[in-house]
């Protein structure tokens, strides 16, 4: 009995390490929990496997499902002057190409792309609100801002680069991190 | 290459030390016998695990509480932002 | 997680109590049967957490948890300081059991403060 829950543990850690997505994981981290709190209790050591099977399995799962979830939502704040701001049918071709794009990057990375159309400017923007990316959509070209932080920005300027189809060019800027 | 040299470092190293322990024949395991045998006549308590936590050892278990209240002290510090009421 | 389930949303709120009910029987019944303090307490801290699995979006105001764990903490360095260390637990064996029963009490009471503190301070303050 004791070889056997030995084993399946061997088998839960490999799958945990070389499974492709991070959910996978977490339910495969919680079944070792699981598995590791009996074999606590085969080896007399009953006080261990209730603490083991509380923390590993219910805390620490259900942290980092939350954590996993927390980082999904992509948020795009997307600068629009008043005008086009009432009537969105002007939207041009290129708006939707971005959009496109934007669209095929998240489902790349599972992300959840969530656009926010906002009237204000930038700066505001960057004091208020909590963002992944700012677009400013101007004649000739579009900019984007981004925190130096977010580590998902250099896949963005990646992505972006090895898109030749998209014929406008992008000028990223870095927003300084502002510490008070 | 950095990385493997340091794994196949720290392999060797480790089945080194593991073979070159050496453990007594004769190991004499005076106090734990003494908890296992008189902790019910002297402490009133017949889980033995519970009375050397409670009873025999009680710092350890004080100084664990305190070090629970420093690690939340660190978590409510850490994830404290602008804006919020520092009283919550 | 936009739209709450409704099993767990309907039948959660019936099983606490059971929950809440074998958390005590843990903490209490330390000093006979495997358990203890700190078991028993992650179990009723597991209640809390329950909560936020129900609806994610409400916030709980955590100045009440924080004062309790204080006290819980206080009791816990004083009351054994009276009880261990001037070694009156010699003379009067009669005062063992209750000794026991509330230290477990108190950790169970401090542990489960904590662990919920540390949850919920994570789950919704993260973000900003």
């Amino acid at each position: 009995m004791l070889k056997l829950a030995l084993i399946v543990l061997i088998i839960l850690a490999i799958f945990t390490i070389q499974t492709q997505k991070m959910r996978h994981a977490v339910v495969y981290l919680g079944a070792f929990s699981l598995t590791i709190s009996f074999v606590y209790l085969l080896y007399n050591a009953p006080d261990v496997a209730i603490a083991e099977a509380i923390i590993g399995s219910t805390l620490s799962t259900i942290l980092y499902l939350v954590a996993l979830q927390k980082y999904k939502i992509f948020t795009v704040y997307y600068c629009l002057s008043e005008e086009e701001f009432k009537d969105q049918s002007h939207l041009t071709t290129e708006h939707l190409q971005f959009n496109k794009l934007l669209d095929k990057y998240c489902a790349k990375q599972e992300l959840e792309p969530q656009i926010i159309y906002t009237v204000d400017n930038v700066d505001t923007i960057k004091a208020h609100h909590q963002y992944a990316l700012i677009v400013l959509n101007e004649s000739s070209h579009i900019t984007i801002w981004g925190h130096p932080e977010n580590y998902k920005l250099d896949s963005i300027i990646a992505f972006f680069d090895s898109e030749i189809h998209f014929k406008i060019p992008i000028e990223f800027i870095k927003v300084e991190e502002v510490i008070e | 290459m950095r990385r493997k040299s340091i794994a196949l470092f720290c392999l060797i190293s480790f089945v080194i030390m593991i073979l070159s322990t050496t453990v007594p024949e004769q190991v004499t395991y005076d106090i734990s016998n003494h908890y296992i045998e008189n902790a019910y006549a002297e402490t009133g308590a017949t889980n033995v695990v519970t009375s050397i936590y409670l009873v025999y050892r009680y710092y350890d278990t004080l100084f664990e509480a305190l070090m629970f209240l420093f690690s939340i002290i660190g978590v409510v510090y850490l994830s404290i932002h602008e804006g919020d009421e520092l009283d919550e | 997680m936009n739209d709450h389930s409704d099993l767990i949303s309907k039948t959660l709120p019936i099983t606490y109590p059971f929950v809440l009910l074998f958390g005590i029987y843990i903490v209490v019944n330390g000093h006979v049967t495997p358990g203890g303090g700190f078991q028993g307490g992650a179990v009723i801290a597991s209640i809390l957490i329950l909560k936020y699995l129900i609806d994610p979006s409400v916030e709980t105001s955590l100045k009440k948890i924080r004062t309790i764990e204080k006290l819980a903490l206080l009791l816990i360095f004083l009351f054994p300081l009276g009880f261990l260390l001037t070694f009156i637990h010699l003379q009067f064996p009669m005062f063992n059991c209750s000794y026991l029963i509330l230290m477990n009490l108190l950790i169970s009471i401090k542990v489960a403060c904590g662990m919920s503190i540390i949850f919920i301070r994570f789950v919704f303050y993260e973000t900003r």
